[in-house]
C-alpha cells in the first residue's frame, strides 16, 4: 500500500509536469468544464429568482466538477488505439497507475486554473457557505472523485473492443450532465423522479457533495447519500475490474 | 522564352528570439527581439522549357524555400521570379492550374479515407479537366505508374511507395507544365525508387514538362538531370552540367592502379591513399598533378591497369555539404 | 457556380466516405439523438418549476433550442471538420496543399470537406422546432417564417465567419488553440440570452454574437421581427462575411511571407 501510494504520487508529479508544457490548453479545457455549471447557475437563477441556495449550489458544483474531471477516453482509450497501452502492461505495477496519475494531475490543474473563476463567482453572485456543511461535503467529494474516475475508466476500456470509445464515454457524460445535478439540482427534479435521481450513481459523482455544501439536505438525507456513494463505488469498482480482466484477455489474445 | 526565370530572389525570415527564464519571457511580451534568417540570398537562374534540373544542397540550404516561392506558397522578401510568365506568389488561378508541387514526405493531401479514384475525381473538378482528357491522361498515367490495383483502395491503406505513385497521378492528371518535386524518393525502397525515377524521366520526355527537382540522393539527380543547381547557405554555388560539377567542386581526381607483383612499397609518395588491397590501390591526386603522377607510376612500377576517374558524386557532395564550397 | 459544384462534390465524396464506417454512423446518430433529447429534458425540468424563463414560455424555448440545434448541425457538418485544430494544419504544411489549388483558399480551407452525418442534428433541430410550435399551439405566419429564415441565414453566416476568424488566429498566434473555448461559448446559445445577467447578455449579443445564432431567429419565428432588426441582422451577417475575407487574406499574407 505504501509502495502504491509512492508510485502514484510519483506518477502524479510526472504528469503534472508533463501537463505544464501545454498549460494554455488546460485553461481552455477548464473553461469548457466550467460552462455547464455556469449555464445551470444562469438558467436556474433566472427561472427561480430569489430562491436561496441556488448560487451556492452551482458554485459548489463547479468546484466538484473541476475536481472530478475525467479524460480517460483521451488518455486511456487513445493510448489503446495508439498501442501505448502495451507499455503500461509491461510495467511491474498495477496498470491503472499511469492513467490514475494523469487523472489526478489533470484535476489539480483544473482546480488551480479554476480558482480565479471560483473566486470571482463567489464575489459576484454571493455564496453562503458554513463550515459544518463544507466539512461534511469533503468526504463526499473524495468519494465522488473516485466514483467518477472508476466510471469513466470502465467506459474508456471499451476501446479494447471498439473504435468508438469516445462516443461511449460521451454518452456517460451526457448522463452525468442530465442526472448528476448539472442540468438541474436533483432537489428540483419533479416529485416522481426525485428518489430515482437521488439513488442513481450520477448524483453520487457530481451533485451530492454540492447539495451537502449548499445546506439543502437534512441529516438523514446526507447519510442516505453517503450510503449510495459507498454502494456505487463498490459496484462500479467490481464492474470495472471485470471489464478490465476480460478486456486485457482479449487485448493480449488479439495482440493489440 | 524560359519556363522559369529567377532574378535576385531573396527570402528572409524573422524569427523571434526567446531567452530562457521568466523575466525574459515577460520582457518578450513587451518588446520582442527578432533574429533575421536569410534563407535564400539573391539567387538567379533560368530554366528552359522541358528542362529537368536538379536542385541540390545540404539541409537548410534554401531548396525547399525556393520551391515554395516558385510554387506561390511563399512571398519572397525581394527579387523577381516568373514561371510560365506568371508571378508565382500572385497565385492566379491560371498559374496554379499549370503547376504541381509534389513532396516525397507528404505525397497526398486530403482525407485519407477516400479512395485514390475519389481523389482523382476531386482533382478533375478542382483543376477543371474535361472528361475526355481526364480519361486519356489517367490511362497514360496508369500505364506508367501501374495504378490499376490502387484506384479503388483507400489512401490510408496504401504503402509509402503506393502513396507516392498515387500522389504523382493526382498531381499529373491535370497535365501541369511545370513540376516541382521535393525529395520525391525519400524513404522509398529500391524498386519504388527505380520506378519513380524512370517515370519522371518518361513523363518529362513525353509531355515536355519542365521539372525542378530536389533530392538528397545523388543517384536521383544523376539519372534524371543533365543540369544541376547547387545551393548552399542560400546562395547558388554551382549551376551547370553534371560532369562539370565534380570538376569544379573537387580539386582531386581518383587514380586507380593495379600492379602485377605484390611489391608496392610506399604508395603515399604518389598521393593520398583512399583505399588499398594487395596489388591494387586508389589514390586521391590533385587535379593538375594527375599527368605527372601517372607518368611516375607508369615509369616506376609494373602497372597492369591504370584508370583516372572523377570522384564519385556522393563523396564530392559529402565534402561540399560538410565543408562548404571551396 | 463553380464553387457550388465543388461543394456538391465534396459533400457526396464525404457522404460515401462516412457511409463506409457503419459503426461510426450508428454511434454518431445515437449520440445526436441523446444530445438533443437531453437538451429537451433539461429544459423540461426547468419548466416544471416555472412557467417562464427569461420571458420565454416552454414552447418558445423549445423553438429556440431547435434553432440552436440546426445551426449546431450546420457547424458540425460543414465547418468544424475543416478548421478544427487549424494551427496544426498551418504548422504541418497541410495548408500548403490548399494554397497550391486553383480555388479560393478560404473556401477550400474552411468548407473543403464535410461530415454529412451532422445533418442528422439539423433534421432533429427542425423536428424540435416543430415540436415547440406544436406546444405553443401556433402556426407561424408566413412573415414570421420568412424572418426566421433570414435571421437563421445571418446566424449561419456569422457562425462560419466567427469560426474561420478563430482559426485564422493561428496565422498570428499558432500556440493559441481556442477550439475548445469556442465550443464552450457556443453552449450559451441553448437558452435565450435574456436568462443571462446584464454584462454577459451584452457580450453574448455584440462581442461573441451567440444571440444571433438562436435567440434572434427563434424570436423572429415566435414573435415576429421588425424590419429594423431584420435589416440589422442581414447587415451584420454580410459584414461578418466581408471581415473574415479581409482577415483571412491578411493572415495568408503573413503566412506566405513569414513561415518556413
Amino acid at each position: 500500500m505504501r509502495r502504491l501510494m509512492r508510485l502514484l504520487s510519483a506518477y502524479v508529479w510526472r504528469q503534472f509536469l508533463e501537463v505544464m508544457a501545454w498549460r494554455e490548453f488546460v485553461v481552455t479545457l477548464t473553461i469548457n468544464q466550467a460552462i455547464t455549471p455556469l449555464l445551470g447557475l444562469a438558467v436556474w437563477s433566472a427561472a427561480l429568482p430569489g430562491r436561496s441556495g441556488i448560487s451556492t449550489y452551482y458554485v459548489a458544483l463547479l468546484v466538484v466538477q473541476l475536481m472530478t474531471v475525467s479524460y480517460e477516453h483521451h488518455t486511456l482509450s487513445n493510448g489503446i488505439y495508439a498501442g501505448e497501452f502495451s507499455n503500461d502492461l509491461l510495467k511491474p505495477h498495477a496498470t491503472v497507475l499511469p492513467t490514475l496519475g494523469m487523472n489526478v494531475a489533470m484535476r489539480i490543474w483544473h482546480l488551480l486554473v479554476g480558482i480565479p473563476l471560483i473566486a470571482a463567482l463567489v464575489l459576484v453572485v454571493g455564496v453562503s457557505l458554513d463550515a459544518r456543511h463544507s466539512l461534511l461535503a469533503v468526504p463526499a467529494l473524495v468519494l465522488a472523485a473516485a466514483l467518477r474516475f472508476v466510471f469513466t475508466y470502465a467506459l474508456a476500456l471499451s476501446a479494447l473492443w471498439t473504435q468508438q470509445a469516445h462516443w461511449v464515454v460521451g454518452f456517460g457524460e451526457t448522463l452525468i450532465f442530465l442526472l448528476g445535478g448539472s442540468a438541474a439540482p436533483i432537489t428540483l427534479f419533479p416529485e416522481g423522479v426525485r428518489p430515482l435521481g437521488a439513488a442513481l450513481p450520477f448524483r453520487a459523482m457530481l451533485g451530492f457533495p454540492a447539495e451537502i455544501a449548499s445546506g439543502s439536505l437534512s441529516g438523514a438525507e446526507v447519510l442516505a447519500g453517503y450510503g449510495w456513494q459507498v454502494l456505487w463505488l463498490g459496484a462500479l469498482t467490481a464492474t470495472a475490474a471485470v471489464v478490465w480482466r476480460s478486456g486485457v484477455r482479449r487485448y493480449t489474445a488479439v495482440g493489440g | 522564352m524560359s519556363a522559369i526565370s529567377v532574378r535576385d530572389l531573396s527570402m528572409t525570415y524573422r524569427a523571434p528570439v526567446r531567452e530562457g527564464g521568466l523575466r525574459a519571457a515577460v520582457a518578450s511580451l513587451v518588446r520582442r527581439r527578432y533574429r533575421e534568417i536569410r534563407a535564400v540570398r539573391e539567387i538567379s537562374f533560368e530554366v528552359g522549357p522541358g528542362e529537368v534540373v536538379g536542385f541540390i544542397g545540404p539541409n537548410g540550404a534554401g531548396k525547399t524555400t525556393t520551391l515554395k516561392m516558385l510554387s506561390g506558397i511563399l512571398h519572397p522578401t525581394d527579387g523577381e521570379a516568373r514561371v510560365l510568365g506568371f508571378v508565382p506568389w500572385r497565385r492566379e488561378r491560371e498559374y496554379l492550374r499549370r503547376i504541381a508541387m509534389i513532396r516525397g514526405s507528404q505525397p497526398i493531401g486530403g482525407p485519407p479515407e477516400l479512395t485514390v479514384m475519389d481523389s482523382l475525381r476531386f482533382q478533375q473538378l478542382i483543376y477543371e479537366v474535361q472528361d475526355e482528357e481526364f480519361k486519356r491522361n489517367l490511362s497514360e498515367l496508369d500505364e506508367m505508374l501501374d495504378l490499376g490495383s490502387l484506384l479503388e483502395r483507400q489512401i490510408r491503406a496504401l504503402s509509402l511507395g503506393e502513396r507516392m505513385r498515387s500522389g504523382l497521378a493526382l498531381a499529373l492528371v491535370y497535365r501541369p507544365r511545370v513540376l516541382f518535386l521535393d525529395e520525391p524518393t525519400i524513404g522509398l525502397d529500391v524498386s519504388a525508387v527505380q520506378m519513380i525515377r524512370s517515370f519522371v524521366a518518361t513523363y518529362s520526355r513525353e509531355t515536355e514538362a519542365t521539372v525542378l527537382l530536389t533530392s538528397h540522393y545523388m543517384a536521383d539527380v544523376e539519372t534524371l538531370c543533365r543540369r544541376i543547381v547547387l545551393i548552399d547557405h542560400g546562395c547558388i554555388a554551382y549551376d551547370g552540367d553534371l560532369m562539370g560539377l565534380s570538376a569544379t567542386l573537387s580539386p582531386y581526381k581518383l587514380v586507380r592502379v593495379a600492379v602485377s607483383d605484390g611489391a608496392c612499397g610506399d604508395w603515399s609518395r604518389y598521393g593520398e591513399v583512399v583505399e588499398s588491397e594487395p596489388g591494387r590501390v586508389s589514390l586521391r591526386v590533385g587535379r593538375q598533378d594527375v599527368p605527372a603522377v601517372t607518368a611516375r607510376v607508369l615509369a616506376e612500377l609494373s602497372v597492369v591497369d591504370l584508370a583516372v576517374e572523377e570522384p564519385p558524386l556522393e563523396s564530392v557532395m559529402d565534402r561540399v555539404y560538410r565543408e562548404g564550397v571551396a | 457556380m463553380r464553387l457550388l459544384r465543388l461543394f456538391g462534390a465534396t459533400f457526396s465524396i464525404s457522404l460515401r466516405r462516412q457511409l463506409a464506417f457503419r459503426a461510426d454512423l450508428a454511434f454518431q446518430a445515437l449520440t445526436t439523438v441523446i444530445g438533443v433529447a437531453s437538451g429537451l429534458a433539461a429544459l423540461g425540468i426547468v419548466y416544471t418549476q416555472t412557467r417562464s424563463l427569461g420571458g420565454w414560455g416552454l414552447g418558445e424555448a423549445v423553438v429556440l433550442l431547435g434553432t440552436y440545434q440546426i445551426v449546431s448541425g450546420v457547424l458540425a457538418t460543414f465547418i468544424e471538420p475543416n478548421v478544427v485544430w487549424f494551427a496544426g494544419q498551418v504548422t504541418s504544411g497541410k495548408l500548403d496543399d490548399v494554397l497550391l489549388k486553383p480555388v479560393p483558399s478560404i473556401f477550400l480551407a474552411s468548407l473543403g470537406s464535410c461530415a454529412p452525418l451532422g445533418l442528422t442534428q439539423v433534421a432533429m433541430g427542425l423536428a424540435v422546432v416543430g415540436a415547440g410550435l406544436r406546444e405553443m399551439d401556433a402556426i407561424p405566419r408566413a412573415y414570421n417564417l420568412f424572418g426566421w429564415l433570414v435571421m437563421l441565414s445571418a446566424g449561419i453566416a456569422i457562425t462560419w465567419a466567427s469560426r474561420v476568424l478563430l482559426a485564422s488566429l493561428a496565422f498570428w498566434a499558432p500556440a493559441m488553440e481556442l477550439d475548445v473555448v469556442y465550443g464552450a461559448v457556443w453552449q450559451f446559445g441553448r437558452y435565450p440570452v435574456s436568462v443571462y445577467p446584464q454584462p454577459v447578455r451584452f457580450a453574448l449579443t455584440w462581442v461573441l454574437p451567440v444571440a444571433f445564432v438562436s435567440t434572434l431567429p427563434a424570436q423572429a419565428l415566435v414573435r415576429g421581427v421588425g424590419p429594423a432588426l431584420l435589416l440589422l441582422g442581414t447587415a451584420i451577417g454580410a459584414a461578418s462575411l466581408l471581415v473574415v475575407q479581409l482577415v483571412w487574406s491578411a493572415g495568408l499574407r503573413r503566412y506566405t511571407s513569414a513561415t518556413s
